[in-house]
């Protein structure tokens, strides 16, 4: 997998309108930085583990791609056809980034295969680092707020993170 | 979305046979043609394990094949697999054709360029196991009917009528086939001229064949990468191009995605989720075209992708074949037990073409960690 491919998909896969959706009313920038760190910390985590994870379910770097494409094709139907995520229930005040913004409406199960794959591909860090864009904008959503999370956007994000998801999927098939 | 997920990510099941292993998988497979040809030369075709019957039918393009596998075996060391190759001949001496472009072989009007191919694999490798050159006139005359069955655009006739000659029609497998066969003449006989139809079907193979023959899925053609291997030993090697290398890394991810799918196949719940083990036949090639694409890596110092994964690919095709292959202890209780020990089952068949890929693709293994040794010994 490519590293443009990795941080497309991390782009498609987090799309800041479904972030945007979620934004609270108030305290948008502390929520948003809270948001973003806790779902990047995830995504360290998760990537970290890449290796013993795949070593334990007895699968490749390639086929956990394929797994990885599957999952975003999920996310991004969902996406389209339900309706975006609330900013209620929340948490109150900045942890409000903790739920629900980052957990569930940010690190999806596409995500977080997503960081496994790219790590299993290319290494931590640079599945980590190709994270980092997409989370900036993911932050500038969630302080523009609502706006941005209309559900005609949700849905032009999830119908891009079908074809990146399907990028995705055709990567781990054809890799070696 | 975890059951979905999970469906892609069924475990694994690979592993990496011993040298042992694999030269015991292969001895056996030579086992089982030994006892299963007849006076005539004939193996058995196909055999139902569950009703201890022989099944009808043969194919002399896969018997070609089978003398082929038997003369890399005497060529690498399994005792006694050239004397079966060669009543296996009694065969093909008996359905030698004379057609309007040259000899070939089988029954009918209509007779199979791929089976010449691989005769001429059979005789260049007898030579070479042997050291004989008894029939190198033959083996000379079945490379002139090749290079008529080579369209001026590199495509490849996949049926030779006798007194017509070739036809329009394609084969999936015969254009490596025949590139192949090609490429071996060359090499051995590098004066006859069989290096430029070899070269034309190898710039058709590289840049047209899928779009023109099969635009989906693209072939997962072994036999291509037996010819890339072949040329990559002539004097006057072809250069790998981009496009040449495009082709390959495209094969290695169809080989490839096919071992970790068929990896996957364990029984239980996978057989709804990925279905039936695969013909002993099929995964076969994916050895093949793993351990040809190898050589010819080790060989040239030509390839771009991790040498340590597809030495993985190729070892856990081998552990595939090696576990599913039947053994003594598993035939016991056949009532024919000599028809089953060394053979490979799908469904309670076996195919003379399922032993025939398994032990080239064994053998071939065996040479790709030769290879590997001499790489890792050398200073």
């Amino acid at each position: 997998m490519t590293v443009t491919l990795l941080m497309l998909a991390f782009g498609a896969a987090l799309t800041p309108f479904r972030a945007a959706a979620a934004s609270p009313a108030v305290d948008r920038r502390p929520v948003a930085l809270v948001a973003v760190g806790a779902t990047f910390g995830a995504i360290v985590v998760v990537a970290a583990l890449s290796g013993p994870l795949l070593d334990l379910l007895g699968v490749t770097g390639a086929t956990s791609r394929i797994a990885a494409g599957i999952a975003m094709l999920a996310v991004a139907i969902k996406d389209i056809v339900v309706r975006p995520p609330t900013p209620e229930p929340a948490l109150p005040g900045r942890r409000a980034g903790l739920i629900p913004l980052a957990f569930p409406v940010l690190f999806t199960p596409a995500v977080a295969m997503l960081a496994v794959a790219g790590a299993a591909d290319r290494g931590v860090l640079v599945a980590a680092v190709t994270a980092l864009p997409a989370l900036a904008l993911v932050a500038g959503a969630v302080v523009v707020g609502p706006r941005l999370g209309r559900r005609s956007f949700v849905a032009f994000g999830g119908c891009a993170a079908t074809v990146l998801a399907a990028l995705v999927t055709l990567d781990g098939v054809y890799a070696i | 979305m975890v059951g979905l997920t999970a469906i892609a990510v069924h475990p694994e099941r690979c592993g990496r046979p011993t040298d042992a292993g694999l030269r015991t998988g292969a001895e056996q497979a030579v086992a089982w043609f030994a006892a299963n040809i007849d006076d005539e030369g004939d193996f058995l075709y196909r055999y139902d394990r569950d009703r201890a019957t022989d099944e009808a039918g043969y194919n002399d393009t896969r018997h070609a094949g089978v003398l082929w596998s038997l003369w890399q075996a005497e060529r690498l060391g399994v005792e006694g697999a050239g004397a079966v190759a060669e009543a296996g001949f009694a065969r093909v001496e008996r359905l030698l054709v004379d057609t309007v472009v040259g000899p070939a072989v089988g029954v009918g009007s209509r007779l199979g360029s791929g089976t010449v191919g691989l005769l001429v694999a059979t005789l260049d490798e007898r030579r070479l196991a042997t050291g004989r050159t008894d029939l190198d006139g033959l083996l000379v005359d079945f490379g002139h009917t090749l290079a008529a069955v080579v369209n001026e655009d590199g495509s490849v006739s996949a049926n030779i009528h006798v007194v017509d000659g070739p036809d329009d029609s394609r084969s999936p497998f015969f254009t490596g086939e025949v590139m192949w066969a090609l490429a071996r003449l060359h090499l051995t006989f590098p004066d006859e001229g069989f290096d430029a139809p070899a070269l034309r079907i190898r710039r058709y193979l590289v840049h047209d064949r899928d779009d023109v023959e099969s635009p989906w899925p693209p072939v997962s053609d072994h036999w291509g990468a037996y010819a890339f291997e072949t040329m990559s030993r002539w004097p006057d090697a072809p250069a790998m191009t981009d496009a040449d290398r495009t082709w390959r890394r495209r094969q290695l991810g169809l080989f490839s995605l096919q071992v970790r799918y068929e990896s996957q196949r364990v029984g239980g719940v996978t057989t709804l989720t990925r279905g039936e083990i695969a013909l002993a036949a099929g995964v076969g090639t994916l050895g093949e075209g793993l351990g040809n694409h190898l050589l010819h890596a080790l060989s040239t110092d030509d390839l771009e992708s991790d040498l340590d994964t597809l030495v993985t690919r190729a070892d856990c095709a081998a552990h595939l074949l090696v576990s599913r292959q039947i053994t003594e202890n598993d035939a016991a209780a056949d009532a024919e037990p000599e028809r089953s020990v060394g053979a490979w089952f799908r469904l309670g068949d076996t195919q003379m073409d399922d032993q025939q890929h398994a032990l080239s693709a064994l053998l071939l293994l065996e040479e790709v960690r030769h290879e590997l040794r001499a790489r890792e010994a050398a200073p």
